[in-house]
């Protein structure tokens, strides 16, 4: 048997090694090297991934490190990190709802000195409605990079077959609509899968008018939330939604349903089926007369970090520019590109979401959450929302559940940050 | 799930090989047994069907996967998805993952038996106050749900100037008690007459830990290697935590860099070529152990000086 | 003082080890349960307010939340446990009665499922639980929602969990079987008993240390269970199969800003349960052992 002595010796060694060169490569921060922490895992990182090479392999470039992280993860590591006030990045991609959470907790460097190195980074370069996802309490720390929600995806050839394509008419398809072909389809076929429910659940919220703490008071019990969850419900009920534990990816893919609420992320994965004749279209709605697009961002920040030096800074506000003028590429997987240079280029008015900046008019319709605890309602919605419209839950009741969670963690969090 | 906490089973007692399979038997035993067998052998073609489906779906093509929904055999095998994880080598650095987690594992797995066989003995062969208190109470401590505990333990470990270190997953898990309550129920089974002849010849503590305790309690080391290795191997939060640098990583936290938002669902065939991937080693590990869990220790067989 | 001073080497390194990586985070987790905290600023004392109001607020959200979870996580506790441990048990005896290569290679199947990651693990028993294409629908003919109704939800979760679980005790109890000694086995076949109480008069008394042992690791373990909920049936349905873990987890790691003073107060209550139960099962193995 191997002597353990040796064993032990060696591994010491060996791992005595490798602490030694990690420690080595570790202090690069003084050349203006960037470490940027993101949540593009997958696809979608191969994609910034070489956008960050290219840029890096610019003459004269600075270097910037791409860190991807899945993002259930990259929120407690960021938690970590702040509780210990070291090794902070010099660039983070996060969603928009925790630029709210951030900035409310004075983290973030405000963008005014990324601007004075380039004031390119401004509004008037960036879509409206992105930017003002990176305003917090009337400061800028953001630089938008995309938006990213739900939009219905429809079967062309489906929508023909049951002769309902006149729900395209004004390109805008609603939950009503989707009940004319209630009894026409046969075993297999639906509407629409029910995955993403939740988001539909908040657009619509927003498409009759409302919101989640209309004056400033929470309110989930709201008749209006009543209404489209009853609605829903109803669709269930009368077989359109596929069954909750079907591959809903699948029974869209294959042709079983005539629409999906899906994200614009999976514009690359409709791509790869073969003779799937679809298109895109805006967010299923309540309401036809004034639609609303609920949309998320994807925004670069800095937290605040003393040890931060100039030439990172710079080297950031020159990756940040750089991104401004080749996100056309970024739009290629399948998000709403936020720069303005992006909508001047041709071959982005060619993807499917480019639909939604297109037109002045379709810009209207975008939204992104701007209550402060969006979060939390979200995490209630998803928690709940299968229940809710699979008939396990009456409306009222859950809805009741829901305002109680949320107002209780609301109170705890309001509580918790001194407010 | 955080491993850092290793709260896993491991261990065996030393089995002597003739008392398998050899005796005399009564025939109702035997019909007894043919009659379990049986079952056993129904039940083992059950355990493997979820494996097989996981290595063939491994080798189906992403249309295949979307479009077909189930199906045990690929209609066409095909080697993408492993090849999809090597190609990634500019973004993901798929083999440097791979050395990371040897090195830290085998690293992590050695420093706990040694930990682990010293302290063992400590608890078991030496008496001094408050032993079986201050156990139990490293025991609960060990026990604990660590949830929260995930934040302070970063800080501890950041001061040490750890993160984004190896040593980061080589030394926080040792600090479970659960290895030593594996040991101390190995080692009480060992007779104090050996110890006691050895000390009227001379010998001090740790000559008798080394020459007489250390060799028979072999086995059930292995398998404590075995688990501490593999515990640290399928560890993945710690690990994203901890590690700033991506290719700092172990394998099984930079794999789940593969996956997309949202259940791309033309993954799931990466996913399952790279978990099989990620199981080759812990179960390579653990078919070369599985000859040492039945020693031939023979426990009333004289004293050995 | 000298005993003490000649065990500290052996004892020692561990201790250190233990004093840095378990015991402060523990200590510093158990400080947080009388907090409030939203992880990003400073704790502030509240005292025993988050027990107040998990234990006895029923109007309070969380009051809800940490009895169900806890519920949940006993049902699963109650049966987890005794599948963990009796399943593996006969299996051993069964497999202790034939040829060691034979035995390894069934210890081998019943084993390497553990090995394989969490998430892959599920979706591959999801896909058989799948209601259209699924194994077992298609095998027996039957259309079950396995996920999305109960009690199949708990079902799924405890499948897997067997299913990857079993292969830790198999190993110990196997070994621990085979270490019988023979004169004691042959002794009572001499005194005409069959193997059914040759088993419960001579093969489980002699194994109660590491069955003991096993009973101990399991059951803190299963306490601990998050991975197969959150994977085969995200909670569901209707919550009912959403154990305290997740709804710790999701406190402290949630989306928005995080409540741990909750998160952690729960968890102090799920460990003194795991802790009073443990203790019992101590107490029985250390009064009869002589260490």
């Amino acid at each position: 048997m191997v002597n353990p002595t040796r064993v032990v010796a060696t591994v010491c060694a060996v791992a005595a090694t490798a602490l030694v060169v990690s420690a080595c490569s570790a202090g690069e921060e003084e050349s203006g090297e960037v470490t940027f922490w993101n949540p593009l895992t997958g696809a979608d990182g191969e994609f910034m991934s070489t956008l960050v090479s290219d840029f890096n392999g610019q003459a004269e470039a600075c270097v910037v490190d791409f860190q991807p992280i899945p993002a259930d993860d990259l929120y407690p590591r960021l938690y970590s990190v702040v509780n210990t006030g070291e090794d902070i990045p010099e660039l983070l991609l996060i969603h928009g709802p925790r630029v709210t959470e951030f900035g409310g907790a004075g983290l973030l460097e405000p963008l005014a000195s990324l601007q004075e190195i380039n004031p390119e980074l401004n509004r008037d370069n960036y879509l409206d409605v992105a930017w003002d996802a990176g305003v917090f309490d009337g400061v800028e720390y953001a630089v938008p990079l995309d938006l990213h929600g739900i939009v219905t995806y429809y079967n062309a050839d489906l929508l023909a077959d049951y002769g309902v394509e006149h729900w395209l008419d004004d390109g805008i398809v609603t939950t009503e609509e989707l009940f004319e072909v209630e009894g026409q389809l046969p075993d297999g076929v639906y509407a629409m899968p029910g995955l993403f429910v939740p988001a539909v659940v908040e657009s619509q919220l927003f498409n009759v008018g409302s919101e989640f703490a209309p004056g400033g008071e929470l309110d989930l019990t709201q008749q209006a939330m009543v209404d489209i969850y009853s609605d829903l419900l109803a669709l269930d009920e009368a077989g359109l939604i596929a069954p909750e534990d079907s591959d809903d990816y699948q029974v869209f893919n294959s042709g079983q349903a005539l629409v999906f609420p899906d994200g614009t992320w999976a514009i690359s994965n409709r791509n790869s089926i073969d003779g799937l004749n679809w298109g895109l279209s805006y967010n299923l709605q309540a309401d036809a007369s004034s639609p609303v697009n609920m949309l998320e961002s994807h925004s670069f920040v800095q937290l605040i970090d003393g040890g931060r030096s100039e030439a990172a800074d710079r080297c950031a506000a020159d990756f940040l520019e750089y991104l401004r003028l080749n996100s056309a590429y970024w739009g290629e997987a399948g998000q709403v590109v936020a720069s303005n240079v992006a909508f001047e280029d041709p071959a982005y008015s060619e993807l499917p979401q480019a639909l939604l900046t297109n037109t002045e008019e379709a810009r209207s319709t975008l939204a992104t959450g701007e209550y402060i605890y969006t979060s939390y309602v979200m995490s209630a919605l998803w928690d709940n929302s299968q229940d809710i419209v699979r008939g396990r839950i009456p409306v009222e009741e859950a809805l009741a559940a829901m305002q109680n969670e949320v107002a209780g963690k609301i109170a705890e969090a309001e509580a918790a940050s001194g407010n | 799930m955080t491993d850092v906490m290793q709260v896993k089973q491991a261990g065996v007692e030393d089995a002597t090989p003739q008392s398998t399979g050899k005796r005399h038997r009564s025939r109702s035993s035997v019909i007894l047994l043919a009659i379990a067998m049986t079952l056993v052998t129904a039940l083992a073609a059950i355990w493997i069907i979820p494996m097989l489906f996981a290595l063939t779906t491994s080798f189906k093509s992403p249309t295949e996967i979307a479009f077909s929904g189930f199906s045990l055999l690929p209609a066409n095998w095909v080697a993408e998805n492993y090849l999809a994880l090597f190609d990634g080598v500019s973004t993901y650095p798929v083999m440097r993952w791979f050395g990371n987690s040897l090195v830290m594992s085998t690293g992590h797995a050695v420093l706990m038996v040694v930990v682990v066989s010293i302290a063992g003995y400590g608890y078991t062969r030496m008496r001094f106050p408050g032993r079986d208190v201050l156990f139990f109470v490293l025991l609960a401590v060990s026990l604990f749900p660590s949830v929260v505990n995930l934040i302070p333990l970063y800080k501890v470990v950041q001061t040490l100037g750890w993160v984004n270190s190896p040593w980061a997953m080589i030394v926080p898990g040792v600090a479970t008690a659960a290895n030593i309550f594996l040991v101390r129920s190995f080692m009480s089974g060992i007779p104090r007459e050996m110890d006691e002849a050895a000390r009227i010849d001379g010998a001090g503590d740790f000559t008798i830990f080394m020459r007489i305790i250390l060799p028979m309690i072999r086995p059930i080391l292995i398998v404590i290697f075995l688990f501490a290795f593999t515990g640290s191997w399928n560890d993945f939060l710690w690990p994203t935590i901890v590690f700033n640098d991506i290719s700092n990583m172990p394998i099984t936290a930079g794999l789940q860099l593969l996956q997309n938002l949202f259940g791309d669902y033309t993954a799931l065939g990466q996913l399952m070529a790279s978990a099989v991937i990620a199981m080759i080693p812990t179960t390579a590990l653990f078919l070369v152990a599985q000859r040492y869990f039945v020693s031939s220790l023979n426990l009333t067989a004289g004293l050995k000086g | 003082m000298k005993a003490t001073l000649r065990a500290l080497p052996f004892i020692g390194p561990h201790l250190v080890i233990f004093a840095i990586f378990a015991l402060i985070p523990t200590v510093y987790g158990f400080y947080i349960a009388f907090t409030r905290w939203n992880i990003i600023g400073e704790p502030t004392w509240v005292g025993f307010d988050n027990f107040q109001q998990i234990l006895f607020e029923p109007e309070s959200p969380f009051y809800s939340q940490f009895r169900s979870g806890l519920a949940n996580t006993l049902i699963f506790v109650g049966i987890a446990v005794p599948l963990l441990i009796v399943v593996p048990l006969l299996l051993a005896l069964a497999i202790g009665g034939i040829n060691d290569r034979g035995a390894n290679i069934f210890q081998g199947v019943f084993y390497i499922p553990g090995l394989i990651s969490v998430s892959a693990g599920a979706l591959a028993w999801s896909l058989m639980f799948n209601r259209d294409f699924g194994f077992i629908n298609n095998v027996f003919g039957t259309d079950i929602s396995f996920t999305t109704t109960q009690p199949w939800a708990w079902v799924t979760i405890f499948t897997l969990t067997v299913w990857a679980g079993i292969g830790g005790n198999l190993i110990i109890y196997r070994s621990a079987i085979a270490n019988v000694p023979e004169q004691l086995r042959e002794a009572a076949q001499l005194d005409g008993a069959g193997s059914v109480r040759q088993f419960f008069a001579v093969v489980l008394p002699s194994i109660r240390f590491p069955l003991l042992y096993t009973l101990v690791m399991t059951t803190a373990l299963s306490f601990n269970v998050y991975g197969q909920p959150v994977m085969m049936t995200e909670g569901g349905p209707a919550g009912t199969t959403t154990v305290l873990m997740m709804d710790i987890r999701d406190l402290a790691f949630g989306d928005g800003p995080a409540i741990a003073g909750i998160a952690a107060a729960m968890s102090v209550m799920l460990g003194l349960v795991l802790m009073a139960i443990s203790a019992i099962q101590f107490r029985v193995m250390f009064r009869s052992s002589d260490d």
